[in-house]
């Protein structure tokens, strides 16, 4: 079973790469950054864990290919000018994606960092955040091309304004969706520990940085490593 | 067992924090003056019925406050120097002399918007800070500087947003043009990223001797930071 969940993980990947693909011999140029993006993002826990082996969890996986195929229907053929609102329609869209690449980021640093824990309504604020951060890049990029290029990415302020909104709108009900995903939650002993407990256990959710934190693992017995020191003015 | 260790070393070194040394009477005194600044600000946007503006100090002033009231200490105040950060850019948008320098001086209107990403990224520092103080979200260092970036970076988005609908649904003028807002967002941005990893260097660099001492900004090193 966990064999083939893991296969059809990959399956998913490569169909990331089949876009990115895709894109390329199409000549549709923006969908290739996006899907390596994606692919890019499928890829953290090896990339955090440095081992090959390791793949993203099937549902998050499908959460970006389905965003990403969203996006790429989205774009799909010039409606942006004879129909009216497909603009928006599409904005709405690659903000999902862009908010699901930050959802499953911020997931899987929360699941394979040991230093990092990002409990669910923290998680919905961030993604709120990431998504509005995304978009106000992304309205700086079309801003910058447009004045070394002199395109016309950019129409007017009422545009960009009502893009930013409509990448926000999208991302509200993202809240729910850290419910079905108890996997994301894996227990572990940094989690929940009450602070009367802090002085023992804490030690190993403090700053060691990305590589120096994942190195520390639990005993084989299932017990937490004895504390290496107290504080440090004790 | 080990844990009812763990809790009274814990407690020895909450009793250490309330121990009043000269230092820590003079950071807190200093601490004061600057959010006494900040509050006179934030009293004089609300008589200005400046709505976003008062949002802004009355955010700054209750991150302030939190700890002090949680603690019930006064003197578990905020660094002063990130309190005047904090008070910066209200002081830029309420002063006159401001007002006048940004008719005659060309850079001035980016100096502000350079000022309110910095407090902003203050803003989005001190909540990485409360949030590791009062719940359980835990971020390493790395993490803590790019949620600083990003935070600025969003806030500066929602910002400009509120003050295109304020526009566009209460008639105000606050924006003119594309450009502007774009110019706001580079500068957030400029603003977040420095802001970031200063504070990234902020956490390592400060001595210990001052961490003890303002009993605030050390839960990176010790384990029983929930405690302050």
């Amino acid at each position: 079973m966990e064999k083939r969940l893991k296969l059809i993980s990959r399956a998913m990947q490569a169909g990331m790469a089949a876009v990115a693909l895709a894109g390329a011999v199409t000549g549709n140029l923006t969908w290739v950054p996006v899907a390596v993006i994606s692919l890019v993002v499928s890829e953290i826990p090896p990339l955090l864990r440095r081992d090959l082996r390791l793949v993203l969890p099937v549902e998050l996986n499908l959460w970006i290919v389905l965003a990403l195929f969203l996006h790429v229907i989205g774009g799909f053929s010039g409606f942006y000018d004879n129909l009216p609102g497909w603009d928006h329609l599409t904005h709405a869209m690659s903000s999902s994606l862009i908010a699901a690449l930050g959802f499953v980021t911020v997931v899987a640093l929360d699941k394979y960092v040991e230093s990092i824990y990002l409990p669910g309504s923290f998680l919905a604020f961030f993604i709120v955040m990431f998504t509005m951060a995304m978009g106000v890049s992304w309205e700086v990029m079309e801003y910058v091309v447009d004045e070394v290029t002199g395109s016309n990415m950019q129409y007017s302020l009422s545009d960009t304004m009502v893009d930013l909104l409509f990448g926000r709108l999208r991302r509200v009900p993202r809240r729910g969706v850290r419910g079905i995903l108890p996997e994301a939650h894996i227990p572990r002993p940094l989690r929940g520990v009450p602070p009367a407990r802090g002085g023992q256990s804490e030690d190993r959710g403090r700053h060691q940085g990305i590589g120096g934190s994942v190195k520390e693992e639990r005993l084989p017995d299932g017990s937490s490593p004895p504390p290496s020191e107290g504080p440090p003015w004790s | 067992m080990s844990t009812m260790v763990g809790g009274r070393d814990g407690s020895g070194a909450e009793v250490r924090h309330h121990t009043r040394t000269p230092r820590r009477v003079v950071e807190a005194e200093a601490s004061w003056v600057a959010c006494t600044v900040l509050f006179l600000c934030t009293v004089y946007v609300i008589l200005d019925m400046d709505v976003l503006w008062s949002a802004f100090g009355i955010a700054a002033l209750s991150l302030y406050i939190l700890p002090i009231v949680s603690k019930r200490d006064p003197f578990q105040a905020l660094p002063w120097e990130m309190t005047l950060l904090l008070s910066s850019p209200i002081i830029l948008h309420i002063s006159e002399g401001s007002r006048a320098l940004s008719g005659a001086v060309g850079w001035w209107d980016d100096f502000t918007s350079l000022s309110f990403a910095l407090s902003f990224a203050t803003i989005g520092f001190l909540l990485t800070m409360e949030l590791h103080m009062y719940t359980d979200v835990r971020m390493n260092r790395s993490f803590s500087v790019f949620f600083v970036i990003m935070f600025t970076v969003a806030i500066s988005g929602f910002w400009q947003v509120g003050e295109y609908l304020s526009d566009v649904l209460a008639g105000t003028d606050n924006i003119s043009s594309n450009s502007q807002v774009m110019n706001e967002f580079l500068w957030a941005t400029v603003g977040g990223l420095v802001m970031g990893f200063v504070y990234g260097a902020y956490i390592k660099a400060m001595p210990r001797s001052r961490r003890e001492v303002l009993g605030l900004i050390h839960f990176w090193e010790v384990p029983g930071w929930k405690r302050g």
